[in-house]
């Protein structure tokens, strides 16, 4: 009790002590002061109600005469529509900010989703390092599912990962083809009027991304795997990326394709038209870009070519090229593009178009520091357009641990396609799920890979391993061939077609590089042997190289030479050499796994 | 409190009615101000924003009975502006003996003090910086209850309280102050700055 009054006092004497050194009375010119700022010199001054009614009633003295409780209304009424206006806005263009949370998603996606992304050399690391953004949307039409799984984005392409979920093969039927994104028709008509039947009238089918002021935006590339693929869009501008945007995903048409009786029978090309919309939020991960313009040019047989543009983004390194005093029947492909980096190594493009003067050169990330040179050989000319880079790999995003792969050591800029590239059998087993066979007598296994294939398996059941194993063996002769199996259709027909439209298409054409299928029986399996004819490495001379496939029920088993390394075996002796291995690897054990 | 014929000609613009009523609430506000502020000058200044505000505003008191409790609601966010402004950190360079002397009167010393003058500036200077860490509206709760001595229901009339709460917010402060002021006495931190202060 003692210290509370004690307070009370003390507060008591501070109040006292204050008021009395400022005086207890307002100070005397205080009248004077708000006279002043308020300019009241007359004894009577009309209220502001009033003057607004004398001056036909502004706005302000309106709304100053509503009642109390209607104004505070009416500003409540206006306030929330404002407020609702700015969210909308803020959520419509700078979703990152609304949904800052779901920054956080990046990098969960199951890792099988990224296989379809194995071979860009740009985008497969940034799968593994978490900087595809979960997405897990969906769209039916048709009974056919649309799910977008993942997005991407930077100063260099927008990406996304779908899945396509649709019936299954009728019974009889066998699908060759997985679900997949249509773009036309084209495939449907080409069979037509190699079977003689009246082609569909063409059509083309959309893919779009469209953007939040509703542009849409054409897919440039269409790539996948089975039923799980990537569409590549232009990239969005910088600060749509930076803010999150709202996107929608706009896909017209979708299609599988289907062999009547055996793999080889008559095409059925399945279309279902949509449209799939998905709407979704992309919050791409910031994304650095080096942007050069080194305007570098070289000159050769007439024709000039300039380095426009040099834009790496942590998914690839984008290129531009101008071309003057190009003949006008040049084709498209006209020249061979590689990249010299400052360490003597060597990039090859992931793709490369041009349209008319303008040509764009697509590398995995150039990401080193130094001088780097573009070398373009056409026809005995050569282009050499160097330009320098600075040091800016503090500037890389770090989405996560560095990708690490069961695989030695590839080129750089080789699309790493496989997960598991060594001598272990039991490991290829096991990672496949495949019947691997040991290595036949008198053979040496020089490397075994698994590599993904999601098309559709022959036995129809798609729980089933999406992978493919391959042998590298040689013998004392040095004599290297291959050995592939899997459990989808492997062939030189394309899955497309039929083997009698195939023929068709063989026989009409002027000359082919295939000869075949000698079809055989063998342990009750099909067997199909092609002859390809080829070039050797050098380039000098024209191979006629055997291919040989053998369809157990489970799936295709491929044997090949390696050209180059036939030692100068003739077709004859490499086919008895095929025919062998096939014969012996088939008796050979099953791996344990 | 201002008679209702005043507050009627304010009201309608009658500036002569509203100078009376400067004249009679402008003591209770002003002191209210200084305890608010613990300067005489920027109390008159926020006095002055009270009444300049009150006359552009006067169509919104829509009961003239409540004349008192709207100036102290006025004064209440006219203080706040003032702490939110910082007045009491900004201060020019042309104005620094004035700051000087407004420090003064606040610890309520010009001349250089006696050892026991030392001892009350200190007091005075703990309790200071124990008000404000209160709330602006506590600090007004205590200013007129101990200030000027009136009472909770008054109180609460004048800052549109309910009794109920001006009480429990009195018990509350007077707990933070001891609080605040026994800490302090611990570490003889009031003291010491004060002393820092007066050399």
């Amino acid at each position: 009790m003692s210290s509370r009054t004690s307070v009370e006092d003390r507060l008591r004497q501070h109040y006292r002590s204050e008021a009395g050194q400022a005086g207890y009375a307002a100070p005397a010119d205080l009248w004077a002061g708000i006279a002043e700022r308020l300019g009241l010199e007359d004894s009577r001054v009309p209220t502001p109600s009033l003057r607004g009614s004398a001056n036909g009633a502004s706005g302000r003295g309106a709304a100053q005469r509503l009642p109390r409780a209607r104004r505070w209304a009416m500003r409540g009424v206006a306030g929330l529509a404002g407020a609702a206006v700015v969210m909308a806005g803020v959520n419509h263009f700078a979703p990152r900010w609304v949904i800052a949370a779901a920054a956080s998603l990046h990098g969960q996606s199951p890792a099988a989703e990224g296989e379809v992304l194995r071979g860009d050399p740009g985008l497969w690391p940034l799968f593994q390092q978490g900087a595809f953004q979960p997405v897990q949307l969906s769209a039916t039409h048709g009974g056919v599912t649309l799910t977008m799984l993942d997005v991407y984005a930077d100063a260099n392409r927008t990406v996304v990962v779908y899945r396509i979920d649709g019936p299954a093969a009728p019974q009889g039927t066998v699908e060759t083809e997985p679900w997949q994104v249509r773009t036309d028709n084209a495939s449907a008509s080409a069979d037509a009027a190699l079977s003689g039947r009246q082609p569909p009238v063409p059509q083309r089918y959309r893919v779009t991304l469209r953007d939040p002021f509703g542009w849409p935006h054409d897919a440039t590339e269409i790539d996948g795997l089975g039923n799980l693929g990537y569409i590549v869009f232009p990239p969005l501008p910088g600060w749509l990326r930076t803010l999150g945007v709202h996107l929608t995903l706009h896909v017209e048409a979708v299609g599988d394709t289907l062999a009547k009786g055996d793999p080889f029978g008559p095409r059925t090309f399945r279309t279902v038209t949509g449209p799939w919309d998905i709407p979704f939020v992309a919050l791409p991960a910031q994304a650095p870009v080096l942007a050069l313009n080194p305007a570098v040019r070289a000159a050769d047989g007439g024709t000039t070519l300039t380095l426009t543009s040099v834009r790496t983004t942590a998914s690839g390194t984008w290129m531009d090229l101008s071309a003057d005093g190009l003949p006008p029947d040049t084709s498209g492909h006209f020249a061979r593009y590689r990249v010299e980096g400052p360490n003597g190594d060597t990039v090859r493009p992931t793709a490369v178009a041009r349209s008319g003067d303008r040509i764009a050169a697509q590398f995995p990330p150039l990401t080193r520091a130094g001088v780097y040179t573009l070398v373009v050989e056409s026809d005995g000319r050569v282009w050499r357009l160097p330009w320098r880079q600075p040091d800016w790999s503090g500037q890389q995003p770090h989405w996560g641990p560095a990708p690490t792969t069961q695989t030695g050591p590839l080129a750089e800029g080789a699309p790493d396609a496989d997960i598991y590239t060594g001598t272990s059998l039991v490991t290829a087993a096991r990672l496949s799920g495949l019947p691997v066979h040991g290595v036949p007598a008198g053979w040496r296994l020089v490397q075994v890979s698994v590599t993904p294939d999601f098309r559709p398996p022959l036995s129809g059941d798609r729980s089933t391993t999406p992978y493919a194993v391959q042998l590298t063996l040689t013998n004392a002769a040095g004599v290297t061939l291959t050995v592939t199996e899997t459990r989808t259709l492997w062939s030189l027909i394309p899955a497309s077609e039929s083997l009698a439209v195939y023929r068709a298409s063989m026989a009409r054409a002027s000359g082919s590089n295939v000869d075949g299928p000698r079809i055989g029986q063998y342990e009750g399996m099909a067997t199909h042997l092609w002859v390809v004819r080829t070039m050797d490495p050098a380039h000098t001379a024209t191979l006629r190289v055997p291919v040989l496939y053998l369809y157990p029920s489970w799936g295709s088993i491929e044997v090949a030479p390696v050209p180059g390394k036939t030692q100068g075996l003739d077709e004859a002796a490499l086919e008895r050499l095929v025919t062998e291995v096939a014969q012996a690897w088939w008796a050979a054990p099953v791996i344990p796994r | 409190m201002a008679g209702l014929e005043d507050v009627r000609g304010f009201l309608e613009g009658d500036a002569d009615a509203f100078r009376r009523i400067v004249e009679r609430e402008s003591p209770a506000l002003y002191r209210l101000a200084v305890w608010l502020t613990h300067d005489p000058a920027a109390a008159q200044d926020l006095v002055q924003e009270v009444f300049v505000r009150a006359w552009r505003h006067r169509r919104q008191l829509r009961t003239p009975e409540r004349l008192t409790p709207w100036l102290h609601a006025i004064l209440r966010r006219a203080h706040l502006d003032w702490r939110r402004r910082g007045w009491r950190r900004e201060v020019p360079i042309a104005d620094a003996p004035e700051h000087l002397e407004r420090l003064t009167l606040r610890h309520g010393r010009v001349a250089p003090p006696a050892e026991d003058q030392v001892a009350r500036d200190a007091d005075g200077a703990a309790l200071c910086e124990a008000l404000d860490c209160l709330s602006p509206l506590d600090q007004a709760i205590l200013a007129l209850r101990y200030g000027d001595d009136l009472a909770v229901h008054e109180i609460a009339r004048r800052l549109n309280l309910r009794p109920g709460a001006v009480a429990t917010r009195i018990h509350r402060s007077l707990a933070k102050l001891r609080r605040h002021l026994a800490e302090d006495a611990g570490t003889g931190g009031a003291t010491e700055r004060a002393q820092r202060r007066n050399r």
